[in-house]
């Protein structure tokens, strides 16, 4: 119990102080907002009522405390390029960026845990070498040339899949996964192919600790050794890096979103630092952060609910 | 002494030797180890730390290094076990030849139900899931563990060192094996504990008529436990014998060594003696002469050439020169 107090106070803090740091820089970023509306040629009185009209005359723990209370009422103020609410822009986009976030990760899985427990279980074989060798090199392209080379074969040549756009879930299953599919194969199969290395690397120190020798010595055979045994040991480091390809993606998805023309949070990102849209910058990386923050917490719950040591300490 | 010669002998290895392969070359793990254990009996094969004892123990139950080289024969029921396939062995271990081991702390798979991986052997070797549980929850019983029941739903760092070591022996005699082969079951826990581990085994041992081979480097325990004793050397048996015999009369000068250098609460200003030097690498080990000589206080011209083969001194055993012709007295 009192692991899981610890965790929800860190994740607490974690989240102040993502929030402290992220107001900070925004004060620190040289560049008035103002002046960015309104053009470096405005009327220095009309300049001074749009600052009034921003808070930006309060002093800044009042204008951070304004932020925070802003935040947990669902309002992140308004994006001066879109002129909508922040938040509701966010939750727009948000929608597209988890779609790819979530098929991403379920490719992940369903290439990279049997790959890599059949890598660990035919180490020794020949044909271990070109599974390995594949995963390195998928492993060292960066996801928008993969894209590229996914587009080239499936839009250019075979013409089986769109190449760009985004169709919301409630236009039907088949429609959303079309659109999703290359993007999220792009990002899988280099996440996977470092998942494939981790699961490896994991059974391989499995396989050297003690109680092996002891289920062995019970004549248990390799097989159900590495089913029963070694299995949910080696996904407990395996978690975590499931918890940290959750960041991976989302910022990868700020290249995929643009190659693909998705309206995600990658999109909305780009388009937002180009125009200098404090709000909506400072929206979204929070909401990232916090996001960030978030998974590693859920990772943390779930490390719980695999190892009794951690539940029971 | 006819009788005696009727039992069977649970195991029975004839000039083991084992070399393992490392970056090409070949080292002797062990060399010529003959050592055999009857049914129901309590046997201790002593020595210093990287004798080979551990290595002898893991050859006896197939889970030798896979860079090792086993010659001779290890024999039970008429079959070598050095010609038994992985399946063979698997069928073998945790049924007829059972083992535990040094580490209970990490000896147990920390995820699952203690329980479970107690009655894990019991399944491996066909009982069905019920059978299994029951018999492992009487085994638990009957090792000593409190509040069985609840403790088949813990997990292993929910127990103390002891009682980790009490569900390996459960763990371990719940197939009523006929060899128990216990690599110091005791040195990783508490001394209070360890005579209580100790004493456990010792009642296993006359409950259930599982022999035991106990690798120990304590031969004080030893003495209390054991009917017969086996010292290892550098990979090879230097003497054995009953245990009386043994301690009464100790021949070979590193069982002397051995046995000085164990404090005796009895005599209470006696100077403990240490054996100088430590035991070889394997690297260190030389192919020639006696496999002490570099050690030993009453060396010969001899031993430098020619190590001494086992000899039989009135059912003592010893592999020494100074013994060589002679009778039991020194
Ligand atoms: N995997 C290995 N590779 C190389 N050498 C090894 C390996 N395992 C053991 N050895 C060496 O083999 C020798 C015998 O080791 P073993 O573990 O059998 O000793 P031991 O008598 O059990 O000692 P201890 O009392 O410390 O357990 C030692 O010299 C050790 O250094
Ligand atoms: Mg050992």
């Amino acid at each position: 119990m009192r692991y899981y107090a610890r965790r929800i106070l860190g994740f607490i803090v974690t989240i102040f102080l993502v929030s402290v740091f992220t107001f900070a820089i925004f004060q620190i970023l040289p560049g008035d907002p103002a002046t960015v509306i309104l053009g470096v040629d405005a009327d220095p009185a009309q300049l001074e009522a749009l600052r009034a009209s921003m808070g930006m005359d309060k002093p800044m723990v009042e204008r951070y405390l304004d932020w925070v209370a802003g935040l947990f009422q669902g309002d992140m103020g308004t994006s001066y390029k879109y002129q909508q609410p922040v938040a509701q822009l966010i939750q727009e986009s948000f929608k597209v960026t988890a779609s790819l976030a979530f098929v991403s990760i379920i490719l992940t899985v369903l290439i990279g845990l049997p790959v890599g427990i059949w890598l660990a279980k035919n180490s020794r074989k020949p044909v271990a070498t070109p599974v390995s060798m594949l995963s390195q090199i998928s492993l060292s392209i960066p996801a928008f040339c993969m894209s590229i080379f996914l587009i080239y074969i499936f839009c250019v040549k075979l013409q089986i899949l769109p190449s760009f756009g985004y169709t919301p879930l409630n236009k039907g299953v088949g429609k959303w996964l079309k659109n999703l599919i290359l993007p999220s194969m792009a990002i899988a199969l280099g996440s996977s192919a470092a998942l494939i290395r981790y699961i490896y690397t994991s059974i391989n120190a499995q396989m050297k600790e003690d109680y092996i020798k002891t289920a062995k010595s019970k004549g248990v055979s390799m097989t159900n050794i590495l089913n029963k045994h070694v299995l949910r040991n080696s996904l407990i480091p395996v978690i975590t890096i499931l918890g940290m390809l959750v960041s991976d993606i989302l910022g990868g998805s700020i290249i995929i979103e643009n190659v693909f023309s998705f309206p995600g949070i990658g999109k909305l990102l780009s388009v937002s630092i180009s125009s200098r849209d404090f709000p909506l910058i400072q929206g979204l990386v929070v909401y990232m952060a916090g996001i960030v923050v978030l998974c590693n917490f859920l990772v943390d719950m779930l490390y719980s609910v695999i190892d009794p040591r951690i539940r029971l300490k | 002494m006819i009788q005696a010669e009727k039992k069977k002998r649970v195991i029975d290895i004839k000039n083991l030797d084992m070399k393992l392969k490392i970056e090409n070359d070949f080292y002797n793990v062990i060399n010529e180890v003959s050592l055999y254990v009857e049914e129901g009996e309590m046997v201790a094969l002593v020595g210093e730390s990287g004798c080979g004892k551990s290595m002898t123990a893991k050859a006896a139950i197939g889970l030798q290094p896979e860079n090792s080289v086993l010659t001779g024969r290890i024999e039970t029921d008429n079959e070598n076990l050095l010609e038994y396939s992985e399946k063979e062995w698997e069928k073998r271990r945790g049924k007829e030849t059972a083992m535990i081991f040094q580490e209970p702390m990490t000896a147990l798979n920390p995820l699952i139900h203690i329980g479970k991986q107690i009655a894990e052997n019991a399944r491996t070797h066909g009982a069905d899931k019920n059978e299994a549980k029951q018999r492992a929850l009487e085994m638990m019983k009957m090792v000593g563990l409190p509040d069985v029941e609840r403790l088949y739903r813990n997990f292993p760092c929910q127990l103390s060192g002891g009682m980790r070591q009490r569900a390996m022996i459960a763990m371990a005699l719940i197939n009523n094996p006929e060899l128990l082969i216990a690599d110091e079951p005791t040195t990783a826990l508490d001394v209070t504990i360890q005579a209580q581990i100790m004493e456990l085994l010792k009642e296993m041992n006359e409950k259930t008529g599982t022999a035991v081979l106990l690798i120990s480097h304590d031969l004080g325990v030893v003495r209390n436990m054991c009917s017969r004793l086996y010292v290892m050397y550098a990979g090879h048996i230097v003497e054995s014998g009953s245990i009386d015999e043994v301690f009464e009369n100790p021949m070979h000068p590193y069982t002397r060594g051995l046995i000085l250098s164990v404090p005796d609460v009895t005599k209470r200003e006696q100077e403990l003696v240490s054996i100088p030097g430590t035991v070889p690498s394997l690297a260190e080990r030389k192919q020639e002469g006696c496999p002490f000589y570099d050690r030993c206080e009453r060396r010969l011209e001899v031993c430098q050439k020619k190590a001494c083969e086992m000899q039989d001194v009135n059912g003592h055993m010893i592999a020494c020169h100074l013994y060589t012709g002679t009778q039991k007295e020194v």
